[in-house]
């Protein structure tokens, strides 16, 4: 990023969403994901002089900005024991809109996304919430390309389970 | 199909629905998961996205104000390049050898570096260009004798004036030629001078004997004089010789010459010194002639005397003109000696000793602003080798902080993720 405000501004355009959602996913508090989203945009900012286009997308750049403030502040959640809230009230409003066999599909995946483990549901909200790459994954995981598919492989596969389970 | 292949092929088919593709079959179920997790991606409600637009806001630096000239770098690098410069003037005028030192710089070298003549041979230098002239003055501030004018020449191999000597010309710089090239002494024809000289050797401490041999060798063959010698050698590095010799003066400079060219020492410095003393010669002449006058005249008289006690008058005047005759002819003969044979010291010196450096005559010169700015360049570098051997291991252990601190920060953050 050559440090300029539109460009900016263009990447928090086309990702804000995608950073919030990935926030929820892994926090499941809506404070604490606007708080990150908010934290994320202001550290990638301040950082913006930092990127290097030739390591990565600018996306996979925001979102390692976003996982450490997201992961730091699931650390200090963890530190003072709140309790999250349980985002299944953004559930039942989209649940009025759909039919139900698809609620009903859209439920067991939740509740199987619920069963994860962060580290698991981390994975899922990076690739199906935030839009990533498996390389981007890679990239803000800090891990090898394969690995991160294998990673994401397991994940899905103990999703199908939970969600077949569940169904 | 491999289980590494199967993996391969659901994460295509993953990316293939992402994408709106086409997927087989086979991974429909999979497919319909992967919809199903992207239609489940939690919306940010408008409430939030208007805050965080707000945030954003916030963030959106202000039109850049043009900067006042004392806030551009170019007034600090300018600023910066003052004080620089300011602090160099400082150092020079006050640090630098430019001529203002207080007094002469003591500092021990090492014996067998001092010079850079090569062994055994004399310093060269130039013929008679860049002899320094020395004021008729004695290190305790006496003068010679006030009706004779004097000179003193006095060199060393690094062509600075020695001995407290006041150097009054540009300082000599050696050349390569040979010992042969040492001054002549003045020699005005009828003009009566005498002459001495002082040479400075440095030699191993192991050749001291050796040396003193050379000397004694030399001065048998140039018919002069071992007035006193002393010859101390040491078991190690250290050594001392000093010899007082009479030479003639005529084999004054071949002297030298021999002893410049020894095989065991290299010369460090050597002195000539040069009194006229004609004016001195001619009154002592001159007395001794009017002493010898009085006493034919007196002799006349006392042929004519006709009373005793005009011969008694006669007889003690003469005996006072004889002492008076006696008394110049000592003094002429003495100065005649003077004339006829020089003092020469040899001083010969093994181990470290002191290399006294004397304070440079004040004015600037480009030669001792190149030397200052050497100085100040050679003390820049060491303050900054200095800094560097405390900095980097000083960057070093910073670094390895930083880098322990973040691998901890990572680590708890991925504790996070498994808690």
């Amino acid at each position: 990023m050559s440090g300029s405000w539109a460009q900016f501004e263009a990447l928090y355009r086309s990702s804000r969403d995608d950073v919030y959602a990935y926030a929820l996913t892994l926090l499941r508090d809506q404070a604490a994901a606007e708080d990150v989203t908010a934290q994320a945009f202001e550290r990638a900012y301040r950082r913006r002089r930092t990127f290097d286009p030739s390591r990565g997308e600018q996306r996979g750049w925001l979102f390692g900005i976003a996982r450490n403030a997201a992961l730091d502040e699931l650390r200090r959640r963890q530190r003072l024991a709140t309790l999250v809230i349980d985002p299944e009230d953004v559930q039942e409003e989209a649940a009025e809109e759909d039919g139900e066999e698809i609620v009903l599909r859209r439920t067991a995946v939740h509740s199987a996304l619920e069963s994860l483990s962060g580290r698991e549901r981390e994975l899922i909200a990076l690739k199906f919430h935030a839009g990533l790459s498996n390389s981007d994954l890679a990239k803000v995981l800090g891990v090898s390309e394969s690995n991160a598919g294998t990673m994401l492989h397991r994940a899905i596969q103990k999703l199908r389970k939970a969600v077949n389970v569940g169904v | 199909m491999s289980e590494s292949e199967a993996v391969l092929a659901e994460l295509e088919a993953i990316d293939a629905t992402l994408r709106g593709a086409p997927v087989d079959p086979s991974h429909a179920e999979l497919a319909e998961l992967a919809l199903l997790l992207v239609a489940g991606r939690p919306e940010m409600p408008e409430d939030v996205g208007v805050r965080l637009d707000q945030k954003l806001a916030a963030l959106r630096p202000e039109p850049r104000r043009r900067r006042s000239f004392i806030h551009r770098p170019v007034f600090g690098l300018a600023l910066a390049g003052g004080l620089a410069a300011g602090v160099a003037v400082i150092v020079l005028t006050s640090g630098g050898s430019g001529g203002v030192s207080n007094g002469p710089d003591v500092h021990p070298t090492p014996l067998l570096a001092a010079p850079s003549v090569a062994h055994g041979k004399t310093p060269s230098f130039g013929a008679n260009r860049g002899f320094t002239t020395l004021a008729a003055k004695r290190a305790d501030g006496d003068s010679l004798p006030a009706l004779n004018a004097s000179a003193t020449t006095s060199t060393t191999a690094s062509g600075a004036p020695v001995n407290g000597t006041e150097s009054l010309s540009p300082a000599i710089t050696p050349s390569a030629s040979s010992a042969a090239s040492i001054p002549a002494p003045i020699n005005n024809g009828s003009r009566k001078q005498i002459q001495s000289a002082q040479l400075q050797l440095m030699s191993a401490g192991n050749r001291i004997d050796n040396v003193a041999e050379e000397v004694f060798r030399v001065v048998g063959a140039q018919n002069g004089i071992v007035k006193s010698s002393q010859v101390t050698a040491g078991s190690g590095n250290g050594g001392f010789a000093n010899f007082s010799l009479s030479i003639p003066t005529g084999n004054l400079q071949a002297t030298m010459t021999a002893l410049s060219e020894l095989h065991y020492a290299h010369v460090v410095s050597r002195t000539d010194a040069t009194q006229d003393v004609t004016n001195q010669y001619k009154s002592d002449q001159q007395s001794l002639a009017n002493a010898l006058a009085l006493r034919t005249a007196l002799l006349k008289q006392l042929a004519d005397a006709q009373t005793q006690a005009q011969v008694d008058s006669i007889q003690q005047q003469l005996t006072d003109d004889q002492s008076a005759i006696r008394s110049d002819r000592q003094a002429v003969g003495g100065l005649n000696n003077q004339i006829a044979y020089s003092n020469l010291t040899v001083q010969i010196d093994a181990g470290i000793v002191p290399v006294i450096t004397q304070p440079s005559s004040k004015g600037f010169s480009l030669h001792k602003a190149l030397h200052d700015a050497g100085r100040v360049l050679i003390w820049v570098l060491g303050v900054l080798l200095i800094a560097l051997a405390v900095l980097i291991p000083l960057s070093v252990l910073v670094a390895l902080g930083w880098f322990g601190v973040r691998k901890m920060r990572m680590r708890g953050r991925e504790r996070a993720l498994d808690a």
